[in-house]
């Protein structure tokens, strides 16, 4: 649609959705072929010409707007660029359009609408979910988390699928592997397979911001306490700590390469999809933890895991059979039997001090080895490179 | 009725149903005149508008006094005007409820012959 043959200040308009028609539309939004868009009102009608006010908006923040989050007074006089355009446009095509611009806290009450009015988008999705976490977590002995998004493209009340389904997998990812560290039966290596124990489940979706509500699969002990509420709450931990550096890289170096590998990938997720996010989580037991991260914040973390250097050594001992062994190359090959039948081959360098044990060392037996081994995790790629080397060896039959 | 020439084909459409009922309108000055009764499309016959052409040529109205006057709080440029009330009946053309923020909004197609000037008064707010 074109709104006046000489109005070429903000290029070629189309008219993308009208709010309120008095006569003829009077409240609308508009956008560019640089895909700017801008809130329009009508400011001033006279015989000679009509004065509208454009207000520049953000997807994100039109988004605020049209589901009611953002009233309209709010949306002229405190806009993102803090200033207002109004433009004189004649009725006769042919005349001269004005315009200038504005700091929008100086526009008077008579030029804006009133403090209250709000645009209010019918929508078709899930109503708000009903806080009731608390009684729910101890009725059924699980944890439960609720995830409040606001994506960059959406109204307030969808999702993106595809950025949906990659935050929470990063979700799941992180929590296994923090269930997994923090595990006293941890053996250094994180299993691919997540155990049920570690299992997040899909519960509920709600309006509002976006929201998401999972829960645990399995549930927690008579105390209340579970593989994932103590992941939920080392997460939560994590985060509140935000951009301090020292403390972040301190609780990172603790937790290892692997945690800092799917903490970073959920962060940048966020970082991609998200202006605002707020995390709930609520255990059986009553614990309630609540955090908030915007975009800006998520970046600076970012920032600081992807300069630190997440080099880390652990050692631990396995029990399994030895079926590789090569004195030339120095190299070891270890199978051990996982609790669910699965078996799973730890191979690497072998140590000065493990190589005497290996020289008398007979393949198919049953020996107990120590390990030593180190992630480097690559913050760039987010990749972990592990390195394990053999310390010592004790046969055990 | 006659219409307007301005009008499209088929419009009134089809759905819409004759005028019955008590409605508001915004007015220019406490005195109901021929301007507060002329549609966007006769005082402007080329413009271009992005909603229905048969919209464009009709005139809002409300059937609740609250629809008025949240148009009023909402669009800075109708904020000074005063709020005309009239009791439409058959041979006043025809109305359908169309979308705005109020569910009370309707477009009134008013009829050449229809002088609604006439016999609106101003609402007196109190």
């Amino acid at each position: 649609m074109t709104f006046h043959p000489l109005l070429t200040l903000f290029g070629r308009l189309e008219m993308v959705e009208v709010y309120d028609i008095y006569d003829r539309p009077v409240l609308f939004t508009c956008r560019n072929d640089a895909d700017t868009r801008y809130l329009v009102v009508l400011v001033e009608e006279n015989a000679a010409d009509d004065v509208w006010m454009y207000a520049e908006v953000s997807p994100t923040r039109l988004n605020r707007i049209r589901t009611g989050i953002i009233d309209l007074h709010t949306a002229f006089t405190q806009t993102e660029t803090y200033s207002i355009w109004r433009i004189r446009m004649p009725h006769d095509p042919t005349a001269p359009v004005q315009w200038d611009i504005k700091p929008c806290h100086l526009l008077p009450l008579s030029e804006v609408p009133l403090p209250g009015e709000f645009i209010t988008i019918p929508v078709h999705t899930a109503p708000a979910l009903v806080d009731d976490l608390d009684r729910r977590a101890a009725q059924a002995r699980r944890d439960f988390a609720r995830f409040g998004f606001d994506f960059n493209t959406t109204l307030a009340t969808e999702a993106p699928v595809k950025p949906l389904g990659l935050i929470f997998a990063s979700i799941q990812d992180i929590v296994h592997s923090l269930a997994s560290m923090l595990n006293t039966q941890f053996k250094g290596i994180v299993p691919q397979e997540i155990p049920r124990e570690h299992q997040l489940v899909f519960e509920a979706a709600g309006a509002g911001s976006f929201e998401v509500q999972i829960a645990s699969y399995a549930m927690g002990d008579l105390f209340g306490q579970s593989d994932v509420g103590r992941a939920l709450d080392e997460l939560m931990t994590v985060i509140e700590i935000r951009d301090d550096e020292d403390a972040l890289q301190e609780r990172l170096a603790i937790l290892k390469a692997n945690v800092t590998a799917k903490y970073l990938i959920f962060l940048r997720h966020l970082r991609d999809y998200v202006a605002y996010t707020h995390i709930l989580w609520v255990s059986p037991s009553g614990t309630r933890r609540d955090v908030s991260l915007n975009n800006p914040l998520v970046g600076d973390i970012i920032r600081i895991i992807e300069k630190s250097d997440q080099s880390s050594d652990e050692t631990f001992d396995i029990e399994g059979i030895l079926i590789g062994a090569n004195l030339d190359s120095k190299t070891f090959v270890i199978k051990t039997t996982l609790d669910n039948k699965k078996t799973l081959d730890y191979s690497g360098k072998v140590s000065e001090s493990g190589m005497k044990a290996l020289t008398y060392a007979q393949l198919s037996s049953h020996y107990r080895a120590t390990i030593k081994k180190t992630s480097t995790f690559h913050p760039i790629t987010g990749k972990i490179e592990e390195l394990k080397e053999l310390i010592a060896l004790t046969r055990m039959d | 009725m006659t219409w307007p020439a301005c009008y499209p084909q088929f419009c009134p459409p089809e759905e819409s149903v004759p005028t019955n009922g008590g409605v508001y309108r915004l007015l220019y000055t406490e005195t109901p005149q021929p301007i507060d009764f002329k549609s966007h499309r006769e005082r402007d016959p080329l413009k271009p508008f992005p909603v229905p052409e048969c919209q464009v040529c009709g005139l809002s109205v409300y059937s609740e006094l609250e629809g008025a006057i949240a148009m009023r709080n909402r669009i800075p440029a109708l904020r000074e005007k005063k709020i005309g009330f009239g009791v439409l009946e058959e041979p006043h053309g025809m109305m359908l409820k169309t979308r705005g923020k109020h569910p009370s909004h309707h477009t009134w197609w008013c009829p050449i012959e229809c002088e609604p000037w006439t016999f609106f008064t101003h609402h007196t707010e109190g």
